[in-house]
């Protein structure tokens, strides 16, 4: 149905919470949602478990967005945190095979078939064995841990923004970025643990 | 550099392609517009005896001076659904419910109809797998806890679909939930049968059209108006049972018409399975 791809008006609510409402009666609002976060999202899911699958749980994410609209907080502008908290939500059904693609990369340095890489930069991050130090860590980690340091690290979310997205307490969200920090510099090639 | 700093290089130029986000846009926009009743658009596929219908309740009207609720006509069309409801098929462990939802548009005066299949899992738990169009996809079985609540009271549902539904109130905000439930393919036969009796509690639910022509099934279509915008549900005349739903609002090229069938399959067919 092409007609609903078209570029939207220009009278129309500016925050994320105003489309959610409005687009109760007006679906194709949701697009502007999409628009603003979907490109940050798929960015990360990509980098999470590779940009086939990135695509597939994108679709997902605002399915279940669009069914869930009624659950944001109206007082709250952005969508954003809420986005990447279902995100969080829908990755862990693939837990299994990020783990296993970081400890791939953590033995060989390379993932080839889960993500593409620019290899002029990873060639020097992995000069000393860092990619697979990095990479061994982040297979290390716990879901909850991983969740919190690659919100903070690729989407750039306030530990504020990332209590709100996985629905805990900001206390927890510092310990569980300050547990994996320590990990990630445990694992690093001249590794010293200033814990 | 710290570790942080070190992280934030790794996979940094994943790429993407350009595609994918508008095949996410389009789905999502599929997803929202398609089967959803909770939108208000027209209905241009029934053929309605509307004047038949307006008679009756304007009739009923006078019957009963001030009630709340539906009009009579449309409160007994609605008791039947809730009957036949309630006698529908239940998928059981190992089975699937299939559900086909063919959606007929006609935006620029052309008429576009697509088909979105599903096939919900029986039990508590699984994945409902989804085929749109050349999409398919997963999506988790996801039931609120009210939908096995069996003592909640048909007063106790009515309270629970008028909560605020975006910017929709106290009765419209009723009969909006109503139709997002009724589109649920997840909804046990059971809640499905006691929301039908619920809506009989909400005010200006009328027959549109008895006696209507739907995708060839004689049906009764009952409808409410809001904002300049109806959302209808239809109902086979015979048996009762929930044959699909149209809108009717001011701007034509936002009509739509779905057809729903459904049955219980023992075996998903190859299309279905990735």
């Amino acid at each position: 149905v092409t007609s609903l791809d078209e570029p939207l008006t220009a009278s129309r609510p500016s925050s994320d919470a105003e489309l959610f409402r409005a687009s109760v009666r007006r679906p194709e609002l949701l697009a502007e949602i999409f628009d603003r976060h979907a490109p940050d999202l798929l960015r990360y899911l990509a980098r999470r478990i590779g940009p086939h699958d990135a695509e597939d749980l994108l679709g997902d994410l605002f399915v279940v967005a669009l069914e869930r609209r009624s659950s944001f907080d109206p007082g709250v502008d952005s969508a954003r945190p809420w986005l990447f908290g279902i995100a969080s939500n829908l990755l862990h059904r693939h837990r299994r095979d990020e783990v296993r693609s970081w400890r791939a990369m953590a033995r060989v340095g390379d993932d080839s078939g889960v993500a593409v890489f620019d290899d002029q930069v990873e060639a020097r991050l992995d000069s000393s064995g860092t990619v697979r130090g990095l990479a061994g860590a982040l297979a290390e980690l716990s879901t909850g841990d991983r969740d919190v340091l690659l919100m903070v690290a690729w989407a750039e979310l306030t530990h504020e923004e990332i209590a709100t997205a996985l629905n805990i307490p900001v206390g927890t969200v510092k310990s569980r970025l300050h547990r994996a920090r320590r990990v990630l510099r445990a694992h690093l090639p001249n590794a010293k643990d200033d814990e | 550099m710290d570790e942080l700093d070190l992280l934030e290089r790794v996979r940094a130029d994943v790429e993407i392609d350009p595609t994918a986000l508008l095949r996410a846009r389009r789905r999502l926009l599929r997803h929202a517009v398609a089967p959803a009743v909770r939108r208000r658009r027209a209905a241009r596929r029934v053929v309605a005896a509307v004047a038949v219908a307006a008679v009756v309740a304007a009739l009923a009207v006078l019957v009963l001076p001030g009630p709340q609720g539906a009009e009579p006509a449309a409160a007994a069309v609605l008791s039947r659904a809730a009957r036949a409801a309630a006698a529908e098929q239940v998928a059981g462990p190992g089975e699937w419910l299939h559900v086909r939802l063919e959606t007929t548009r006609a935006p620029g005066n052309v008429r576009t109809s697509y088909v979105q299949e599903r096939w919900v899992p029986g039990g508590p738990t699984g994945a409902v797998i989804i085929l749109d169009g050349e999409d398919r996809w997963t999506s988790a079985v996801e039931r609120p806890p009210i939908y096995r609540d069996p003592d909640m009271s048909v007063d106790d549902l009515y309270g629970w679909l008028r909560r605020d539904n975006g910017d929709l109130r106290g009765d419209d905000a009723a009969f909006e939930r109503a139709g997002e439930v009724l589109s649920d393919s997840g909804v046990p036969a059971a809640f499905k049968s006691r929301l039908l009796d619920a809506i009989v509690l909400i005010d200006g639910v009328r027959v549109v059209a008895d006696g209507a022509l739907f995708h060839g099934h004689d049906a009764v279509v009952v409808g409410r108006e809001e904002g300049g915008f109806e959302t209808r549900f239809v109902f086979d005349d015979e048996s009762g049972v929930l044959l699909g739903f149209e809108g009717v609002g001011d701007d034509p090229s936002m009509d739509y018409s779905t057809l729903v069938t459904s049955r219980v399959v023992d075996t998903l067919p190859r299309r279905a399975v990735p």
